[in-house]
């Protein structure tokens, strides 16, 4: 699950008129437009749509729009389906990855995990995206400040690695483990050198040298 | 591994908004943090419930959250956000 209802899913109340999911790319475009096709042959009413252009795609053209956008449009449902191959920010071989950190829900799909969300809400250019990042950036953030301090250092460096916030740098600071808190250093530093004030005055504070 | 960093010009602009709503506050002679416990009440309490007991199970669980959404938000002639 994607977009709109997985940002509800994770607790942010806000209305979405569709439904987002990420079906296995891992299937080539032909495959992959097979399992579509063979949905709409089900469900007979279910019409899919080429994005942009909102045009009928003809069973034979699937394949191809596929390939090239990453995205269909299904309409016909209760709301319309957006089906992607390849989501917003996130490359389709990161698929297998994002499924195993994912919540399985009661219909055999699954949520991602609140950053694998944020990675989909970047540089969109939309309003209601930048809604949800500051939800889902904020609730990032406290599952971090809440998890990171009592993470082994393996742990607390994979966090690191997929997710990071001046603050959150700033609690790895008191890390038992000497690698996290170099390695929170070297990222305060990265971040003050990008030109992000917040770093800077956490190094300032903490009396370490600047980047 | 991508790592995700929030945007450094919006965390600027969130800061320039919290310290501008600081800065009318202190023209207002409002105490710096919460007016109920600086006056001695008990602060208002997170009463809000979620939408679902167990949370999302599904996606039509989801899906119903948002139609409750869209039809209260109706009800109360409450514009909905363009999509």
């Amino acid at each position: 699950m994607l977009g709109g209802l997985a940002v509800i899913s994770h607790g942010h109340s806000r209305p979405t008129f569709d439904a987002d999911i990420w079906l296995d790319p891992s299937l080539d475009p032909c495959a992959w437009a097979s399992v579509v096709l063979a949905l709409c042959r089900t469900y007979p009413a279910l019409q899919p749509l080429a994005i942009g252009s909102w045009t009928p795609i003809s069973p034979d053209d699937l394949s191809q729009v596929i390939a090239q956008d990453g995205v269909i449009r299904i309409m016909g449902a209760n709301q319309p389906l957006d089906i992607f191959r390849a989501p917003n920010e996130l490359d389709m071989d990161e698929f297998d990855a994002v499924w195993a950190r994912a919540t399985p829900l009661a219909d055999g799909t699954r949520l991602p995990d609140v950053i694998d969300i944020l990675v989909t809400k970047q540089d969109t250019g939309r309003d209601k995206d930048l809604q949800d990042i500051a939800f889902l950036e904020a609730k990032a953030e406290r599952a971090y400040l809440g998890i990171l301090p009592a993470a082994d250092a393996a742990q607390a460096t994979n966090m690191l690695e997929r997710f990071l916030t001046p603050r959150v740098a700033e609690a790895a600071l008191d890390h038992p483990a000497e690698s996290v808190r170099a390695l929170a250093v070297l990222y305060l530093r990265e971040m003050e050198d990008e030109g992000n004030p917040f770093a800077r005055d956490i190094l300032i504070k903490r009396n370490l040298n600047l980047g | 591994m991508k790592q995700y960093r929030p945007d450094v010009e919006r965390q600027k602009w969130l800061y320039s908004m919290q310290q501008s709503r600081a800065y009318i506050r202190r023209r207002q002679g409002k105490p710096e943090g919460n007016s109920r416990v600086a006056q001695g009440l008990k602060p208002i309490p997170d009463n809000s419930e979620p939408w679902l007991p167990g949370g999302v199970q599904s996606v039509a669980d989801a899906i119903w959250i948002s139609d409750r959404i869209k039809e209260t938000a109706r009800q109360w002639k409450i514009p909905l956000p363009q999509q």
